[in-house]
């Protein structure tokens, strides 16, 4: 019997770290080939940078937790919201965050991002790390991605550039206008953005 | 330096010392926030007349000039480094770069040239005394924004007091001692290698502080999370330990 027991627990440690490996895997490959897809269509020169724009803003919803950085990038302030600012802050985020990835897309030139390792930080949850390299300019920046799995999905929720979380940064701006102007205030810096842009 | 100057730099340095300390759990506050929003925005301007100009035609020298200026003032940047890393109870480092120090000094020509890669002697990240105080578990204290030299805190603040004072680059140029070779450097050659590091740096993140400032709903608040963010990182050697907030994130 006990012999039995023992295999069983083997067999579930075994299981588990398969399971724990598997993920870092999947998340690394879903990291890699993302972005490989986004930089295919930015290079794609017979695509006009109206549709490129509408292709990646596609692969950015997709591939971000969008809802779910809202609800980070708001801070212990969602708290407070009744259900209709939480909504309309929701649908007011989603615009802003496709407009925020479009509008960066000029920037782009000829960086490649390599992954080159991860970390598994939770049941849910891997730190993918890659690193950006760009031909022209010569440069390796260390780009990390906080992938988790959500309903079976993989989804990203965060870039940390060098150390610098682009979350946190958000959150930081948020909270400041929240401070100063209040909800409305934020929505109305939002639909500010996304005029501009 | 006179003994009332030196007594007014020491009260200073406690003052601020005694501020950060009761910071040391807090989150960084915007203690003056109006005030510091205001030098920001001049200092915007005054970036986008001199600073930026400058940084842009810098940017057209050939790629190889540009680096070795960098390599140039990193180098000198190692006089700060050293001993604090040895503040620090880091002595690998500070060996490493004591060794990277004399090479580029003399076979890299006064650190124009970086040969101590070559032999495995590669850069690390910079350590200052603001960092030290960091280490030694002082907060960052209140955020402050200066005019011209830009974002700090009550900590860096304090600690830049020593990368000036207790820096031996400074001491035997804008101060009295004299080194090298019984020669005192002379203040320009301070001012030229602060200069030169200062428009190197706009130079290489001319497109960073664009594209950010671009994509900021709050420019003002967007600089500050990334300062008070890299010099986390710089002080605790990368280890943010901030995983936590996303683990329990739902």
């Amino acid at each position: 019997m006990s012999k039995i027991i023992s295999f069983l627990k083997f067999s579930l440690v075994i299981f588990i770290s398969t399971s724990a490996l598997a993920f870092e895997e999947d998340a690394k490959k879903f990291v890699q080939s993302t972005t490989d897809e986004a930089k295919k269509i930015i290079l794609d020169k017979s695509i006009k940078l109206e549709d490129k724009k509408k292709e990646i803003e596609k692969i950015a919803i997709n591939f971000v937790d969008v809802d779910g950085l809202g609800k980070f990038t708001l801070g212990s302030e969602r708290k407070n919201l009744n259900k209709d600012q939480l909504n309309q802050y929701t649908k007011t985020f989603r615009v802003f965050f496709a407009k925020n990835i479009s509008s960066r897309l000029q920037n782009y030139s000829d960086q490649d991002i390599k992954v080159i390792g991860s970390k598994q930080i939770s049941d849910n949850y891997v730190m993918v790390n890659s690193k950006m390299v760009s031909k022209k300019e010569g440069q390796e920046i260390a780009v990390d991605w906080r992938v988790f799995k959500i309903n079976d999905k993989l989804v990203v929720r965060d870039l940390v550039v060098e150390g610098l979380s682009l979350a946190k940064t958000q959150r930081q701006e948020f909270s400041s206008i929240l401070a100063s102007k209040g909800f409305d205030g934020l929505i109305k810096s939002l639909d500010e953005f996304i005029l501009k842009n | 330096m006179s003994i009332t100057k030196f007594s007014k730099t020491v009260f200073i340095a406690l003052t601020f010392t005694v501020i950060a300390v009761h910071q040391v759990k807090a989150d960084t506050p915007d203690c003056f926030e109006s005030v510091n929003r205001a030098i920001f925005g001049f200092n915007m301007k005054l970036d986008k007349i001199v600073f930026k100009p400058i940084a842009k035609g810098y940017s057209y020298l050939p790629d190889s000039v540009e680096t070795s200026l960098g390599n140039a003032t990193s180098n000198v940047s190692h006089l700060v480094t050293i001993p604090n890393q040895l503040l620090q109870g880091k002595l690998g480092g500070a060996i490493h770069d004591t060794g990277r120090f004399l090479i580029n000094t003399t076979v890299g020509i006064l650190g124009l040239f970086d040969p101590a890669s070559k032999i495995g002697l590669e850069k690390q990240e910079p350590e200052d005394y603001g960092q030290t105080l960091g280490y030694w578990g002082v907060g960052h204290g209140c955020y402050v924004v200066l005019p011209v030299l830009g974002p700090t805190t009550l900590r860096d603040g304090l600690g830049n007091i020593g990368n000036t004072y207790l820096d031996p680059f400074y001491l035997s140029t804008v101060g009295d001692k004299e080194y090298l070779l019984d020669n005192n450097l002379g203040d320009r050659t301070y001012w030229t290698v602060e200069g030169v590091d200062k428009v190197n740096w706009r130079a290489e993140n001319l497109k960073t502080v664009d594209d950010l400032e671009k994509n900021s709903v709050d420019f003002y608040s967007s600089v500050k999370s990334i300062y008070l963010q890299r010099r986390d990182k710089l002080t605790k050697d990368g280890d943010l330990s901030d995983e936590d907030e996303w683990k329990d994130f739902n």
